[in-house]
């Protein structure tokens, strides 16, 4: 319990320095201190003036954050100066969008990446697989966002297949590498020795041993996702909150990019926690059976 | 040595060779603007066709394969390197260190470095040589591209503590940097290839999306990721095919550079 | 204890086969669990619901906004989609036509105005009901005007109502007669009123249902926002029949212009209010009896320099940006046609002042662009202290009398893919003279900052988008004391004698009423800028709009809205 209780207060601590690291990186970024509502020529002097002391107001961390921390026992997490609308109702309106495109990515990319990974990793000597799977991999890693998005528009494809060809060479390129280790190891040339079958060897094996890294490939994957999220959302119009961060950061929207920083680090450190207990209960499962 | 390796040494070379002499292969320098002639299909004079500005596209996709290729793999060194000294101190020390990198690996991935980019482009002199300009975004993004691979490498690293090659080695009486440049880190290399290989291409397509935001690689010069920014626009494929060539180009030279490392060099 | 072999007859098995048969045996075997995993990813991807499927034309009309309205109150809405909104579902007194340019009669039946330019009294329309029922008249005039002139909203259409010498008053006369007093003479009163809308009095909060053809049903932040045929809109057609011809309109929220034309072929979208040149090629290859140039618009693209005392660069930079010859010469180098012809693919047109000719009222006829002439560019600069260097064959380098190297970079906003092509265009014509020329692209905030607050640039290539063809509306830009003063913001007084002209001419031309009088001083400031070069203009671009073949009763105009400033005649076949 104490254990938990001090998880959960390292989570919580890193999720605040997270949104105040944010915020000190936009308010001393160029172009916190304008709006672009400056550029119509209609405004008189005094609008001008008005609209630059309102940007300086909510350009200030210290009491962004005191007005924030007061709020926050209430459901209001601020005002976005950009979208005028509570901050709240903007995340939970598009949240809903991004989950559903994370989770569609990220399982895509993991069947995807281990379905191509386990044969390279298997038949290293069938230079064709090899060859072909790695161009394929390159060829995917190197088109842009945007076209990939585009190709799947024009297709009348869902855009959550972007976020699972963004992510699946990336998978495949680590869990090749990591499946090529473990399937070289000594223990499974003698698994085989012995006629033990490619399917128990795969399950017993192979995937045991790869284990943990695969688990920090998951959580790394889950950050990948959502930094991947961002521009595909901004690129394919998705109103979800990989748009909404990145209209943030055009605007330099400091409520608004606050909390959505402190969102994905909530998200990033929940997964890599999850990550950790997975592969600390899996090296412990080991450890117990080679007792 | 196999037939698909020698095929990708060839394919590297050529490659090399085109990109370090240009002027053999096309009219004018990548800069020259022949007006007359924006958009221009391929043609003997231009194999690739023209830009929209009528720029010799074979010649900016030469000039931009010295670009990309000594920077990218630059920055994707950088953040291996870096990843592989955190990673594996975090998990040899264990306790407050371990904490303190997967914390700050936690805020890493959580924060809009895009901030930090745009506040040292502020910094710098306007008149910063485009050279100067890309290589200090491809810096800035190996320094920045740590966080995720650390992350596996720390879990291979905690695994491989606990293996009885270690336990031997320890037993050995062998110094804790011995164990972690003889023993530990050639074991972790598959994982930092890995995220080598990713992040050369990713880090090209990066800048591509960085000069969307003034940070790539400044005006006349050419880059891969610089040329990949027209594929954005989906809509001139299917009557300009020839658009994919700095893609295909990248693919093939990513996966060449793949095919021709040995595999037994990281394999246990 | 003695482990025994699982299982011992795999194991003999197992014992007498060579590896590579075992392997071989084995092949087989990663390749199901590969197609095994890769048809439930298949599965998984085409089984999750999609996105809701568009419901189709059939009454309603789709097209597109290219960024998301901050606001839909009608009197803060100020950029260019949220005006797209307010023309949609306001009504307004005066209604410019956009394809005559001419005041016409809206909820004002007629007016009349003074013969010195202070007052106009307006007949308001009757029987003209709000959706809450609440009969339209003159009480709700005098309360959006009260509204508007709040000093605690900080409005751009307001602020256009106010000058330095008070506010207009606005004051009802019965029910259905509105009277407005302006502090100064205001030429051509009536085109004020076209962008204020009416709101009701009786409404206790805003955006409230008014008096436009349409109003808004529903707002799906970040997605759509979908306007329903307004049952009390007063309009008619010529046959008697209620108006507008569509049920509903849905504009939805797409940034991305590539996805947007491929559902526009697609027939998803009906159609495309501004199209960039390239996109406007590519679908006339595509659809060429859909695309539409309209001409050239009242916009301007320019490239300035820095002169502002505050700014932080080497003396002999101030003093090239300071020379009126060093400016021209520039002007002179820069090949606009090329500009036009190469960028905008032909839908353009070189640019001789800030005003368009399209503002047939406004621009002064005999200004022609300056030619394409590096010989004359270099003449001028040699007359100005400067010369041309060979160093070496390939390094000409343009050094002025001190010996310095002509080198300076121009900043411009990054993601917009006309103004980085002209920007490296520039940066070729002025090699020509020996010019080093650094294109720097910024993001906007990023580029705003440079230009407004810190004025650390050189130059700056930027476009200035003209609603208003009057050219009072350019106050705010050509005085030297505005903060929007593009080469020196917030002057405490004209650093040079031309400045303290164009600034008596602009107010002089603000306090009159006559026209004639008005475009003799407008046309001198014309001049000035084309002579003394301060703003080097470029080009003016056209409007480039798609209409589908199914959207029928699209006029399309230079002025914005360029497709649907006649939303409610617009029907679908």
């Amino acid at each position: 319990m104490t254990g938990f209780l001090k998880q959960l207060g390292r989570m919580a601590a890193l999720v605040v320095v997270a949104g105040l690291c944010s915020a000190l990186l936009l308010r001393y970024s160029p172009g916190a201190l304008v709006d672009e509502r400056q550029m119509d020529q209609r405004l008189s002097e005094n609008s001008l003036a008005a609209l630059r002391a309102e940007r300086a107001a909510n350009a200030n961390v210290g009491a962004n954050l005191l007005r924030y921390l007061r709020g926050l026992p209430g459901g209001d997490l601020g005002y976005s100066t950009s979208r005028n609308a509570p901050i709240a109702e903007l995340i939970g309106d598009a949240a809903p969008e991004t989950l559903r495109e994370l989770a569609v990515g990220l399982i895509g990319g993991w069947l995807l990446g281990l379905g191509f990974a386990i044969p390279a990793g298997r038949f290293r000597q069938a230079w064709a697989y090899e060859a072909a799977s790695v161009l394929a991999a390159g060829l995917l890693l190197s088109l842009p966002a945007a076209l990939l998005a585009y190709f799947c528009f024009a297709a009348g494809a869902q855009v959550e297949i972007v976020l699972v060809l963004v992510l699946t060479p990336r998978i495949f390129q680590f869990a090749r590498n990591l499946l090529v280790q473990a399937y070289g190891s000594a223990h499974v040339a003698m698994a085989r020795a012995r006629g033990i079958g490619e399917m128990r060897i795969l399950a017993a094996h192979v995937i045991p041993a790869a284990g943990p890294q695969l688990l920090a490939l998951v959580a790394a994957s889950a950050s990948m996702a959502i930094g991947a999220a961002i521009p595909i959302e901004a690129i394919c119009d998705v109103p979800g909150l990989g748009r909404l961060a990145w209209q943030a950061a055009m605007a330099r929207d400091l409520p608004l990019l606050v909390n959505l920083t402190m969102l994905v680090a909530l998200a990033t450190t929940i997964a890599l926690a999850a990550s950790e207990e997975l592969a600390h209960n899996g090296t412990q499962r080991e450890a117990a059976r080679a007792r | 040595m196999s037939v698909v390796r020698l095929a990708a040494i060839l394919f590297l070379s050529l490659v090399a060779v085109a990109a370090l002499t240009p002027e053999l292969w096309t009219v004018a320098p990548y800069n020259v603007q022949f007006r007359e002639a924006p958009e221009a299909p391929p043609s003997r004079q231009f194999p690739l066709g023209t830009d929209a500005i009528g720029r010799d596209r074979l010649s900016r996709l030469l000039y931009g394969t010295r670009v990309s290729l000594l920077l990218a793999p630059a920055a994707a060194l950088l953040s291996c390197l870096e990843a592989a000294a955190l990673g594996a101190m975090a998990a040899m020390a264990g306790g407050f260190v371990d904490r303190a990198v997967l914390a700050s690996a936690e805020l890493f991935l959580s924060l809009p470095w895009l901030f930090v980019l745009l506040t040292v482009r502020a910094f710098l002199p306007l008149n910063t040589s485009p050279a100067a300009s890309v290589a200090i975004t491809f810096l800035l993004l190996g320094m920045l591209g740590w966080a995720a691979p650390a992350l596996v490498v720390r879990a291979a690293v905690r695994k491989l503590k606990q293996s009885d090659f270690m336990l031997q080695a320890r037993a050995a009486g062998c110094r804790p940097g011995q164990l972690l440049f003889r023993h530990l880190l050639p074991n972790v290399m598959p994982v930092l290839l890995g995220q080598f290989w990713v992040a050369v291409p990713v880090y090209i397509l990066a800048e591509a999306t960085l000069g969307m935001v003034g940070l790539g690689v400044v005006e006349p010069l050419p880059s891969w990721g610089s040329l990949l920014r027209e594929l954005e626009s989906g809509t001139g494929l299917t009557s300009h095919p020839w658009l994919l060539a700095p893609a295909m180009l990248l693919a093939a030279v990513v996966g060449s550079f793949q095919l021709v490392m040995p595999r037994q060099d990281y394999s246990v | 204890m003695k482990r025994r072999p699982r299982n011992s007859r795999t194991t003999e098995r197992g014992a007498k086969r060579s590896s590579t048969s075992l392997e071989a045996r084995a092949a087989p075997c990663a390749f199901p669990i590969s197609a095994a995993l890769g048809l439930i990813a298949a599965v998984v991807l085409f089984v999750v619901p999609a996105s809701p499927v568009s419901s189709g034309p059939g009454g309603e009309l789709r097209f597109s906004l290219h960024g998301e309205p901050k606001t839909l109150d009608p009197l803060l809405m100020a950029d260019e989609h949220e005006e797209a909104v307010r023309y949609l579902t306001e009504g307004v007194l005066i209604r410019i036509n956009r394809l005559t340019q001419q005041p016409e009669p809206e909820l004002a039946t007629s007016w009349k105005v003074s013969r010195d330019g202070r007052q106009i009294v307006m007949q308001l329309r009757r029987g003209v009901t709000f959706p809450d029922g609440s009969a339209f008249n003159s009480a709700d005039v005098v309360h959006t005007f009260q509204c508007l002139l709040d000093t605690a909203l900080h409005s751009a259409i307001a602020d256009s109502f106010k000058t330095g010498k008070g506010t207009i008053k606005v004051s009802a006369e019965g029910f259905y007669t509105v009277i407005a007093e302006f502090p100064t003479p205001v030429s051509q009163i009536e085109r004020m009123f076209d962008q204020v809308a009416i709101l009701s009095a009786h409404a206790t909060k805003r955006p409230a249902p008014g008096l436009g053809p349409f109003l808004i049903a529903e707002r799906k932040p970040g997605v759509a926002i979908l306007l329903k045929r307004n049952p009390t809109y007063w309009k008619r057609d010529a046959d008697g029949k209620r108006l507008p011809r569509v049920d509903s309109i849905r504009l939805d929220i797409q940034q991305n212009r590539d996805l947007e034309l491929v559902r526009f072929l697609r027939g998803d979208v009906g159609l495309i209010d501004k199209l960039t040149p390239e996109l406007y090629e590519r679908l006339k290859v595509e659809a060429p009896n859909a695309v539409i140039d309209a001409g050239p618009t009242l916009d301007t693209e320019f490239l300035w320099f820095n002169m502002s005392a505050q700014m932080n660069l080497p003396e002999y930079k101030r003093e090239w940006f300071r020379s009126a010859p060093f400016r021209r010469a520039i002007s002179q180098a820069v090949h606009r046609a090329d500009l036009c012809r190469v960028v905008y693919r032909g839908h353009a047109s070189p640019a001789a002042g800030l005003l368009s000719p399209a503002n047939r009222l406004w621009f002064k006829q005999d200004l022609i662009p300056d030619t394409f002439d590096p010989a004359a560019a270099l003449k001028r600069l040699a007359a100005a202290g400067f010369a041309l260097h060979d160093r070496a064959l390939r390094d000409r380098a343009l050094r002025d009398r001190a010996g310095n190297a002509v080198e300076f970079s121009i900043i411009t906003n990054s993601g917009n893919e006309t103004r980085e092509r002209m920007a490296v265009m520039i940066q070729q014509d002025l090699a020509a003279l020996g010019m080093k020329v650094n294109v720097v692209t910024l993001d906007f905030p990023s580029l705003l900052d440079r230009i407004t607050r810190t004025l650390d640039y050189e130059a700056c290539l930027l476009g200035l988008t003209n609603i208003d063809p009057d050219p009072s509306g350019l106050m705010n830009v050509l005085l030297s004391s505005a903060s929007n003063h593009p080469w020196d913001p917030a002057e405490k007084r004209p650093q040079t004698e031309w400045e303290a002209e164009i600034d008596r001419l602009m107010l002089a031309q603000a306090s009159t009423a006559d026209y004639r009088r008005r475009k003799q001083y407008v046309d001198r400031v014309q001049q000035i800028l084309h002579d003394q070069a301060p703003l080097i203009y470029l080009l003016h671009p056209n409007a480039l709009s798609a209409v589908s073949t199914h959207v029928a009763g699209v006029k399309p105009s230079a002025f914005f809205p360029h497709t649907f400033w006649d939303a409610e005649h617009l029907a679908l076949k």
